[in-house]
């Protein structure tokens, strides 16, 4: 995909570069991802609130044709989100990190790596395990693209409609966000608001909720193909201690060491 | 409000830089973090602690740029210490804003 890059730290480009970058991938298609399912409940549908905390209108009645959830986990090859990630670089393991066999906790164990070993990170992974809902309070059409430096025309528009259910699956770059509507994957600029906006990228802070609301964030893990200097490789998927810690993260900081233990 | 998205800027540029463009290249534009002032000013206005416009900057390093972890507290802390700086000076330069 257009937003990743291939290694850590590796600076791509200002935001006025990415304004053209955003337009390009205002449509893009995820075919290998996608796998529609059969129409979801209603129970999978998110339900208006009967008071929402802002002056917006209510929400209208879930529409069925938007009902149909993506097929969960959705897994995007080497992809992270942020303008500046990486998915490849060389790690510090700071602590004993098991490899598996797949990108899965089921997955057996293959290998082992000991701390204080130097790995190199050849690719991440992204799996979407549920997606975040973002529910359209009005008819809308998502005809601007906008990272921050101000709106100018997207390459397509999108349009939603009232009662639509937008399922959040990835944040891309720059207040660009991957998402399944209808069907199919599409990228397009963050358009809503919500309670759960702050959680959700929302550095565009846009405050018009009364085009759509956030109810819910995507959850997603992050599994890296780990190798070894033997050549032996596995999957571990990423921890909040910083288990495995980017060398050139490292070196940007002028740290010697792992972080602290939390 | 032109002066102190400026002077935040700047400080963005000259002392956060977390993705470490002005080394990469000299003749980077200056404006690179731009975007994050606006937000920054709002928080600092309404009497957001250091900690909290730190841990604003943290997430626009993770959230907003990808970069895993976010950089050194310490570091964020010095940067909100001269956004602040760079705030005084700029309205002590020019009409309230």
């Amino acid at each position: 995909m257009a937003w990743q890059s291939d290694h850590s730290l590796v600076l791509r480009s200002t935001m006025r570069a990415h304004l053209f970058l955003l337009a390009a991938v205002a449509l893009s298609v995820v075919g290998a991802c996608e796998r529609p399912e059969p129409a979801a409940s209603a129970s999978a549908v998110p339900k208006p609130r009967a008071a929402d905390r802002d002056t917006a209108p209510p929400l209208p009645v879930v529409s069925q044709a938007s009902a149909q959830r993506p097929s969960m986990p959705m897994v995007f090859p080497r992809t992270c989100e942020g303008e500046d990630c990486g998915v490849e670089f060389p790690a510090l393991a700071c602590a004993a990190v098991e490899l598996r066999s797949a990108a899965a906790d089921t997955a057996p164990v293959v290998a082992h790596v000991a701390k204080g070993d130097t790995v190199n990170v050849r690719s991440i992974d992204l799996h979407v395990t549920e997606p975040g809902l973002v529910v359209l309070r009005r008819d809308f059409a998502l005809d601007w693209a906008d990272a921050g430096e101000g709106r100018f025309p997207a390459a397509a528009t999108l349009r939603f409609a009232a009662g639509d259910t937008v399922y959040l699956l990835h944040y891309n770059e720059l207040g660009s966000w991957t998402w399944w509507y209808r069907g199919s994957v599409q990228s397009g600029n963050e358009f809503w608001a919500g309670p759960a906006h702050e959680r959700l990228g929302g550095v565009t802070r846009s405050r018009d909720s009364s085009v759509a609301v956030a109810r819910s964030h995507p959850w997603r893990e992050t599994w890296w193909r780990v190798e070894l200097p033997s050549g032996a490789s596995g999957w571990w998927r990423a921890d909040t201690l910083y288990s495995l810690l980017s060398i050139p993260w490292m070196q940007h900081w002028g740290e010697t060491g792992c972080l602290p233990s939390k | 409000v032109k002066a102190l998205i400026d002077a935040i800027s700047a400080v963005l540029f000259e002392r956060w830089d977390p993705m470490a463009v002005r080394a990469q290249d000299p003749r980077w534009p200056r404006d690179e973090y731009e975007g994050y002032a606006a937000g920054l000013l709002e928080l600092m206005d309404h009497a957001a602690s250091d900690d909290v416009v730190a841990e604003h900057l943290a997430r626009l390093e993770s959230a907003w740029m990808g970069l895993e972890p976010p950089s050194p507290l310490e570091h964020r802390l010095a940067v909100v210490a001269e956004l602040r700086a760079a705030v005084r000076a700029a309205r002590g330069r020019g009409p309230a804003g």
